[in-house]
C-alpha cells in the first residue's frame, strides 16, 4: 500500500510539472498582452511596465523566477487587478470553488450509489428502467442548459430560493443541484454496471448458496468490489465538477475560482490565469490520487502489483 | 436502436434541410417583428431581441454544432487511430513509451487547456475543433492499441506474414479493417461529447463567433431573455439534449455489436 502510494506520488510530480511548463509557454506563445487598450501606450511606458513585471527578461529567467516563485506559494502579481496579489485574488475564490464541488459530489453520491445499488439489485425492474433513463438524462443535460431553467423555474417563478451572490446556505441549493446532476447520472450508471458485475460472479453464487441473507451479501460481499467502478471515476468526476464550476459560478454570480478563471483568460491576465490552471491541475491530481487509494483498499489485488 | 436513429436523423434532416424551408435565414433583421411571440406570421416560434427568427437560428446553430462536432472527433479519430495501430503494432518498448505519453495526457486538466487556447489564439471557428480533436483522441488512441494488440496473435496475420507481405502493408490491409467497426463505434460516442465541449465553449463566448451561431450561443442568448421567452431557451436546449441522447444511444448500440 506504502509503495502504491510512493510510486503515484513521483508520478505526480511530473504531471503537475508539465502542466505548469505547458500553461507557461502557451501564455508566452500567444499574440496581445495584458498592457494593450483601446489607448496605444507610450513606448517608454509600456518598457517601464515590461520591467516592472519582470516581462523583459529571457523566457529562461522569466520560467525560472516564476517556478522558484511558485515553490514558496506565490503566484506573483495580478496584471489586471492592480494592488492584488494573485494568492490574494486565489484564496479568495478557492473556499467559494471548493465548497460548491465537495457539496455537489456528496449530493451526486448520495443520489447515485443507492440508486444504482436498487436498480442494479434487480435488472429490468421499473426501478432500473427509472435509473437507466435518469443517468442518460441527467448527463445529458448539460449544466448550461440546467442552471438558467431551475433559476427561472425555482428563483423567479416560484421565488423559493435566491438565485446570486453569495449570501447563506440557501444561496448554494440551486447550484449544487445544477453542478451535482451530471456526476449524479455517471454515478448511477457506474454504480448499477458495479452491481451486476459482482452479482454475477461466482462467490456471490457460493454467499446465496451458503443461505446467507441479501443484507449480508451486499454488505460483507457485494459492496466493496461494486463500488470499484465508482471510486476510479474520482478523478474524473473532480475534473467534470470544477469545469461544470465554471458554468454554475458565471450563471449564479458566485466569486469563485472559475469566475477568476473566465475574467483573468478575458483580460489576459497571466498570473492569474496560470494560477488557476495550477490549482486546478493540483486538485484533479490529488482526487486521482485519493482514487488510487480507494481503489487498492477495495481490491486487494491492485494493493500487492 | 430504431427509436434513437429516427430522432438523429430527424434532427440531422431538419439541420440540414429545415432553413431552405423557412422565410426568414437566420442572420436576418426583421425589424416589424422585434421580440415577436411564437406563432407571429412568418415566425412560427418568434424571434429574439433584435428581430432575428428563432426557428431559423435554432436549425442553423444545430447544423454548425453538428459540423463542428463531426470535424473534431474525425481529427480525434485519425490522431487516435494513427497513435494507437502505432502502437500496438510495432509493441514493446516503443508501445510502452508511447502509451505512457497517453496515460499522463489523460491526467491534465484538459478543458482548461482548450479555453487557454481559444482566449490566446484568436476563437476561430477551425481552432474550436482542432483543440477538441486533439484532446479526445486519447480513448481512441486506447482501444485501437488494443485491438491491434490481440489481433497481432491472429492467424492470418501469420499467414500474410508468411505470404511475404511488409509490415506495413499488413498493418494498412489486414490489421486497420479489422479496427474500423470498433473506431467507428468510438466515434459515434465521441460525437456527443464533442458537441457538448463546443456548446460549454460557445455558451463562455470562447467557440463559435457572431454571425455564426451555435446551439451554445443561442442557449446563452436564451438564458439571457428567459424571463420574458422562456421558449428561446428551451428550444435549443432541447435540441441539445436531443443530439446528446440519440447520438449516445446509436454509438452505444453500435459498441455492442462490435465489440464482441
Amino acid at each position: 500500500m506504502l509503495r502504491l502510494l510512493l510510486r503515484r506520488l513521483a508520478a505526480a510530480g511530473p504531471t503537475l510539472l508539465s502542466v505548469v511548463l505547458l500553461s507557461f509557454l502557451l501564455m508566452k506563445l500567444a499574440p496581445g498582452g495584458p498592457f494593450d487598450g483601446e489607448r496605444v501606450l507610450d513606448p517608454a511606458t509600456e518598457a517601464a511596465l515590461a520591467r516592472a513585471y519582470g516581462l523583459d527578461q529571457p523566457l529562461a529567467e522569466q520560467l525560472g523566477l516564476y517556478l522558484w516563485r511558485l515553490a514558496h506559494g506565490d503566484f506573483g502579481p495580478s496584471l489586471v487587478y492592480r494592488d492584488f496579489s494573485v494568492t490574494a485574488l486565489v484564496s479568495e475564490g478557492l473556499p467559494v470553488s471548493l465548497t460548491l464541488g465537495a457539496l455537489a459530489l456528496l449530493v451526486a453520491v448520495a443520489i447515485g450509489v443507492p440508486f444504482g445499488a436498487a436498480a442494479g439489485w434487480r435488472p429490468d425492474s421499473a426501478i432500473d428502467r427509472v435509473a437507466r433513463w435518469f443517468a442518460l438524462l441527467a448527463n445529458a443535460v448539460p449544466t448550461f442548459v440546467s442552471a438558467p431553467i431551475l433559476v427561472l423555474v425555482f428563483g423567479l417563478t416560484l421565488g423559493w430560493l435566491p438565485v446570486s451572490g453569495l449570501g447563506g446556505a440557501a444561496n448554494l441549493v440551486l447550484p449544487v443541484i445544477a453542478l451535482a446532476l451530471p456526476t449524479a447520472g455517471i454515478v448511477t450508471r457506474l454504480t448499477r454496471e458495479g452491481v451486476t458485475g459482482v452479482l454475477a460472479a461466482d462467490y456471490i453464487r457460493t454467499a446465496r448458496a451458503k443461505g446467507l441473507s441479501a443484507a449480508v451479501i451486499v454488505r460483507r460481499h457485494a459492496l466493496k468490489p461494486a463500488l470499484i467502478p465508482v471510486v476510479s471515476y474520482l478523478g474524473p468526476a473532480a475534473a467534470g465538477l470544477l469545469t461544470g464550476a465554471i458554468v454554475i459560478e458565471t450563471v449564479f454570480a458566485l466569486p469563485g475560482l472559475g469566475r477568476y478563471f473566465v475574467q483573468g483568460a478575458l483580460n489576459r491576465d497571466y498570473p492569474l490565469v496560470l494560477a488557476v490552471v495550477v490549482l486546478y491541475a493540483a486538485l484533479i491530481i490529488v482526487f486521482n490520487l485519493i482514487a488510487d487509494l480507494l481503489y487498492g483498499w477495495l481490491d486487494p489485488r491492485i494493493r500487492d502489483r | 436502436m430504431r427509436g434513437p436513429l429516427l430522432l438523429l436523423g430527424l434532427l440531422v434532416a431538419a439541420a440540414l434541410l429545415g432553413p431552405l424551408l423557412l422565410a426568414w435565414p437566420y442572420d436576418a433583421i426583421d425589424w416589424n417583428a422585434i421580440r415577436a411571440a411564437p406563432g407571429s406570421p412568418g415566425h412560427p416560434l418568434g424571434t429574439d431581441g433584435v428581430g432575428r427568427d428563432l426557428l431559423a437560428r435554432a436549425l442553423v446553430g444545430t447544423r454548425v454544432t453538428l459540423m463542428v462536432a463531426l470535424a473534431a472527433a474525425v481529427t480525434s479519430l485519425l490522431i487516435g487511430v494513427a497513435w494507437g495501430a502505432t502502437a500496438g503494432w510495432i509493441g514493446g518498448k516503443t508501445d510502452e513509451a508511447m502509451m505512457r505519453i497517453v496515460d499522463a495526457l489523460y491526467a491534465l486538466p484538459f478543458m482548461f487547456v482548450v479555453i487557454l487556447l481559444m482566449v490566446l489564439f484568436g476563437r476561430s471557428i477551425l481552432l474550436v475543433f482542432l483543440g477538441i480533436g486533439a484532446v479526445e483522441w486519447l480513448t481512441m488512441a486506447r482501444i485501437v492499441r488494443g485491438q491491434t494488440l490481440s489481433l497481432k496473435q491472429r492467424g492470418f496475420v501469420d499467414a500474410a506474414e508468411a505470404a511475404g507481405q511488409s509490415g506495413g502493408a499488413i498493418l494498412i490491409r489486414h490489421i486497420l479493417p479489422n479496427v474500423a467497426g470498433i473506431a467507428l463505434a468510438y466515434l459515434m460516442l465521441t460525437v456527443p461529447q464533442v458537441v457538448m465541449v463546443e456548446s460549454f465553449l460557445s455558451f463562455l463566448g470562447l467557440g463559435v463567433q457572431e454571425p455564426l451561431t451555435s446551439l451554445g450561443i443561442l442557449v446563452k442568448e436564451g438564458a439571457d431573455e428567459m424571463v420574458t421567452s422562456p421558449h428561446a431557451l428551451i428550444l435549443p436546449g432541447l435540441l441539445l439534449v436531443g443530439l446528446v441522447v440519440s447520438l449516445t444511444l446509436v454509438g452505444e448500440a453500435l459498441r455492442r455489436r462490435f465489440e464482441r
